[in-house]
């Protein structure tokens, strides 16, 4: 049964009560974030109620669920969202963590000025997210793309945590809205030869686009999605904006905002530029190695647990960046697999770190060492998310990281795969070596009266943790809709 | 006889001395003026709601006033292009009026009224005229007006030298177009549109077309403060009234745009290969121009009036591009501005006022003791910036579009860095305005009363409303684009 409008309703609620929570700020105040919170679960509850739906209609060959609302006539654009197995995924695990975020601030933020304008951006934030993903033609995805951007933005200038934070903010949107603008130069210029921003048409009319243009536009589209998943030359705003977001809202930045990008290169680049791709593959890999590397040595040298983070979620856009460009199905499952695993699991860390600075007020890791005794449910949960993401069965990150590195194999790029399997030995060191730092060792005199953060703080990081054992005990779960997704594009982009 | 609606415009802004004077005897001179201008302005903007809409119903292209044209007769003809800018000029102009009413002191107000009625009235006499000679005289009674209003707070040194500066710069700017009327009627001997382009199709090429080709869009693009003409309009802008740079950045400029899409895309259109390059050229300088002195500047209303430049620009190079969609998306732009930069302008007045001072610095943070401008303020802003759902964007959208159809992807590529730039700038307001620690005088600001908020919120909300359904003033715009030749 699916809710009528559902997809609709999905993207446009949180928004809409963000905006209705904003006017009333006078009336609601502490209220704000459990209104919010709620909002954001029943979003969840919608996009799960067509889960179901989606894969039945996959199974039995069916086209997958479209909603249309008649927008714009003169340029023929319609307001519309396509839900099928690629977009249904990565909108839940959005979704989610934004619901967890929301939650989480509840406690983390209830000292901060301005309560309910806070909330109002995150769900605004929410929807521009959850909207790109959904967006059935490229005017409305970037139309979200952009929407994301004022609430973020806003969201790390206003409740930033240092005094750069107006800078930063500032570094943050006008390198997004380059990057954004490319794409959208991009967008146009398919447009002027195929006639159609659909989405569903786009593979079809594919063939319409010159050749001597589709590189321009594809390197044009694909700096838009690097800027946002801030591969390795576009990414210097990312250590900055990420660090001084508040916590919750680091989360849903690192854990699901990167990954709209990598949604982009999933969504438009394969199907309709597969054979670029392919031409590509090579370069993007060298690009993805690159990025890995480099983030996680920036990380092993950061002090700041957040920027530490940061640049960890660097290293692994390199991962996913490296599961599409070998364009196998292998790799492409591993990626779209990897896009939840790590929203999940960096979006714990993120929880965790907050979690710390909460209880001791501090962000730099040479003052902490022992916290696992004093806040065993933090440790706990962060070790999981460690070694998760370090690569360690039967955690989820697991999976996903083995998929995207045979991926490479099964796409006779055996010298990448080499390199890029020796290049998780940089993600398990800085991880190790920062759960090492932090956890273990003698408690020092500063720290002897730090206490468990509360409940309220721990309820989202142990969902959080739970799901990244959940996942990896049964990644099939994901999976079911991730394998037909990865065949698809695999297909559409004509790689093995 | 005129026009219906440039007949009643021009009895109102006679009469305006006399409600004035009323006013006065009744010990309420400002509250009569005002009621009498705006209540006017409001009714002739239904008018031509209406008239447009008849225009749309019945698709009639050319309706000429006082007889038949003839070559060598002057003539008064309304198309939809004039209908569309009509509406644009009434319905700012309406909100002006409503917003002055605190801006302006209790000085010389029928004057400053009478002044900008008259303003209005010229302006939509020059985009009603069926003939080149008729637009000037309107054009020049237009200047005139706009000196007056300029050096309206005639205390100050700052008013007379932008009033001076202007005064000197336009009237180069009008004698080069007469110089430019004088060639075209001496090839062609007509000043009539209509004829004039008949004949300029049929003629022998001549070098002489080719100045007076070249004297107009430089008359016009002064008016419109194309680069490098442009420098007495941040000038001008900062020191006039802020009631009266909204009606001048979001409507005056636009008749220079006007002048130059009648004349080049009506009259010079069998020339198009030779007027293109230069002019694409012009926007291009225009807009870079623009965006870099704007993210220079720390007086709000220069950084507003260098923005209205770059925008001009943006205008410019989608009538360069000059294909329907170009043009559409130009005029739609020329629409999306108006309301943006008419609203951007209102509410910097409204901090000015409060606040007495235009320094971003000192106005730092002012949205928290004034909340509804403040937000209005960033909406504009971010409006500006062309942020999608809200309304310039599309207009942005469509130039940038047609740029690709038309293979001039180094135009679209150039205007979309330049949108980057005005991005920087805009979120120099947003921060200053709205995230910023306050200030000592900041704190002191006091949120404007409900009539001067009044037209802002109008603003707003027709921007954002034109920013989530676009489809209407998509389809309108498109139709009026129609209404020109295009190449």
């Amino acid at each position: 049964m699916i809710v009528p409008h559902a997809a609709l309703l999905a993207t446009i609620l949180p928004a809409a009560v963000g905006l209705v929570v904003y006017i009333l700020q006078r009336y609601i105040k502490e209220k704000a974030g459990w209104i919010c919170t709620i909002t954001a679960a029943s979003s969840v509850a919608l996009i799960l109620s067509m889960a179901k739906p989606v894969l039945d209609r996959y199974n039995n060959g069916d086209k997958p669920i479209v909603y249309i609302y008649p927008w714009i006539k003169p340029i023929n654009i319609n307001f519309g969202f396509l839900v099928d197995v690629l977009s249904l995924p990565v909108s839940l695990i959005i979704a989610v963590v934004s619901t967890l975020s929301c939650l989480y601030s509840i406690k983390y933020m209830e000292k901060e000025q301005n309560q309910p304008s806070y909330y109002a951006n995150l769900l605004i934030f929410m929807t521009g997210m959850v909207g790109v993903t959904f967006s059935i033609n490229l005017v409305q995805f970037y139309l979200f793309w952009e929407l994301m951007l004022i609430p973020s933005y806003l969201l790390i200038s206003q409740w930033g945590t240092s005094r750069r934070r107006l800078t930063i903010g500032f570094k943050y949107f006008i390198f997004t809205h380059m990057g954004a603008l490319l794409m959208l130069l991009g967008i146009l210029s398919i447009f002027s030869y195929t006639m159609t921003f659909d989405l569903t048409e786009l593979p079809l009319k594919a063939g319409a686009i010159p050749s001597n243009m589709a590189p321009v536009i594809f390197t044009l589209l694909l700096l838009g999605f690097f800027v946002k998943m801030a591969a390795f030359p576009l990414h210097t705003w990312l250590p900055d904006a990420h660090s001084e977001a508040p916590t919750p809202i680091s989360a849903m930045l690192s854990g699901v905002m990167l990954k709209c990008g990598a949604y982009g290169i999933a969504r438009i680049l394969l199907t309709v530029f597969g054979a670029r791709m392919i031409q590509a593959s090579d370069y993007l890999l060298v690009l993805a190695i690159i990025t890995m590397v480099y983030g996680g040595l920036m990380a092993m040298a950061q002090t700041d647990i957040k920027r530490l983070l940061a640049y960890s979620s660097i290293s692994q856009m390199g991962y996913i960046i490296f599961g599409f460009a070998t364009v196998s199905t292998l790799g492409i499952m591993g990626s779209l697999l990897h896009i939840i695993n790590h929203a999940i699991c960096k979006a714990l860390l993120f929880m965790c770190a907050g979690s710390i600075i909460h209880q001791t007020g501090k962000r730099n890791i040479r003052s902490m060492s022992g916290l696992i005794t004093k806040m065993p449910v933090t440790g706990l949960a962060c070790l999981i998310g460690i070694f998760s993401l370090a690569g360690a069965p039967p955690l989820n990150a697991f999976w996903s990281e083995w998929m995207i590195f045979s991926g490479g194999l099964a796409a006779g790029k055996v010298a990448f795969a080499f390199i890029g399997v020796a290049s998780t030995m940089i993600t398990a060191g800085y991880l190790l070596w920062f759960a090492w730092r932090v956890f273990f060792g003698p408690v020092p005199k500063s720290l002897k009266n730090v206490k468990e953060s509360p409940p309220l703080l721990l309820v989202s990081i142990i969902v959080l943790a739970s799901a990244s054992i959940i996942l990896g005990v049964w990644p099939g779960i994901f999976l079911e809709f991730i394998t037909p997704a990865a065949e698809v594009l695999s297909e559409l982009a004509g790689g093995s | 006889m005129l026009t219906p609606l440039l007949d009643s415009l021009i009895f109102f802004a006679l009469t305006t001395p006399a409600a004035g004077f009323v006013g006065r005897k009744i010990g309420h001179e400002k509250t009569a003026v005002a009621a009498y201008v705006t209540s006017a302005l409001i009714i002739l903007l239904l008018f031509t709601g209406l008239y447009g809409s008849g225009f749309l119903r019945t698709e009639v292209t050319l309706a000429a006033y006082g007889g038949p044209s003839t070559p060598e007769g002057v003539s008064v003809e309304t198309d939809m292009l004039t209908a569309f800018m009509t509406m644009l000029f009434l319905g700012i102009g309406v909100l002006t009026s409503v917003f002055s009413v605190q801006e302006i002191g209790r000085d010389n107000v029928t004057g400053y009224y009478t002044v900008l009625l008259g303003m209005i009235t010229a302006m939509v006499g020059v985009v009603s005229s069926g003939d080149l000679f008729t637009l000037f005289i309107f054009w020049e009674a237009m200047c005139i007006c706009s000196y007056t209003l300029v050096a309206f707070k005639k205390g100050k040194w700052e008013a007379i030298e932008a009033s001076y500066k202007y005064l000197i710069m336009s009237s180069a700017g009008s004698i080069t177009i007469l110089f430019g009327l004088s060639f075209l009627y001496g090839l062609t001997g007509t000043l009539n549109i209509t004829y004039l382009t008949l004949s300029l199709a049929n003629a022998q090429t001549n070098p002489v077309t080719y100045i007076a080709l070249l004297t107009l869009m430089v008359g016009f693009g002064l008016q419109a403060g194309m680069f490098p003409f442009h420098t007495w309009l941040p000038d001008a802008h900062m020191a006039a009234p802020s009631a009266v740079s909204a009606v001048l950045s979001g409507i005056m400029v636009k008749t220079g745009v006007y002048g130059l899409i009648r004349v080049l895309l009506t009259v010079f259109t069998p020339f198009y290969g030779s007027w293109q390059f230069s002019l694409a050229l012009f926007a291009v300088l225009t807009m870079f121009v623009g965006n870099f002195s704007a993210l220079l500047q720390d007086d709000l209303k220069r950084l507003l009036a260098y923005s209205t430049i770059a925008n001009t620009g943006y205008i410019l190079l989608g009538v360069a591009i000059g294909t329907h969609r170009a043009l559409a998306g130009s005029l739609f732009h020329v629409f999306n501005h108006a309301i943006v930069k008419a609203m951007l302008f209102m509410c910097a007045g409204i901090f000015i006022k409060s606040a007495r001072t235009r320094s971003l610095k000192d106005l730092a943070g002012i949205r928290r003791s004034m909340p509804v401008t403040g937000t209005i303020f960033i909406i504009g802003a971010l409006s500006m910036t062309g942020l999608p759902f809200l309304n310039i964007f599309w207009g942005e959208l469509m130039i940038i579009q047609a740029g690709w159809e038309a293979n001039l992807g180094l135009l679209s590529l150039l205007m979309v860095i330049n949108l980057v730039f005005s991005a920087a700038y805009c979120l120099r307001m947003i921060q200053a305005v709205g995230l910023k620690r306050q200030t000592s005088v900041s704190k002191k600001a006091k949120e404007a009363p409900l009539l001067t908020l009044t037209p802002i919120v109008v603003l707003v909300v027709l921007s954002v409303v034109v920013g989530i359904c676009p489809a209407p003033f998509q389809t309108l715009v498109e139709a009026v684009a129609q209404v020109l030749p295009s190449v």
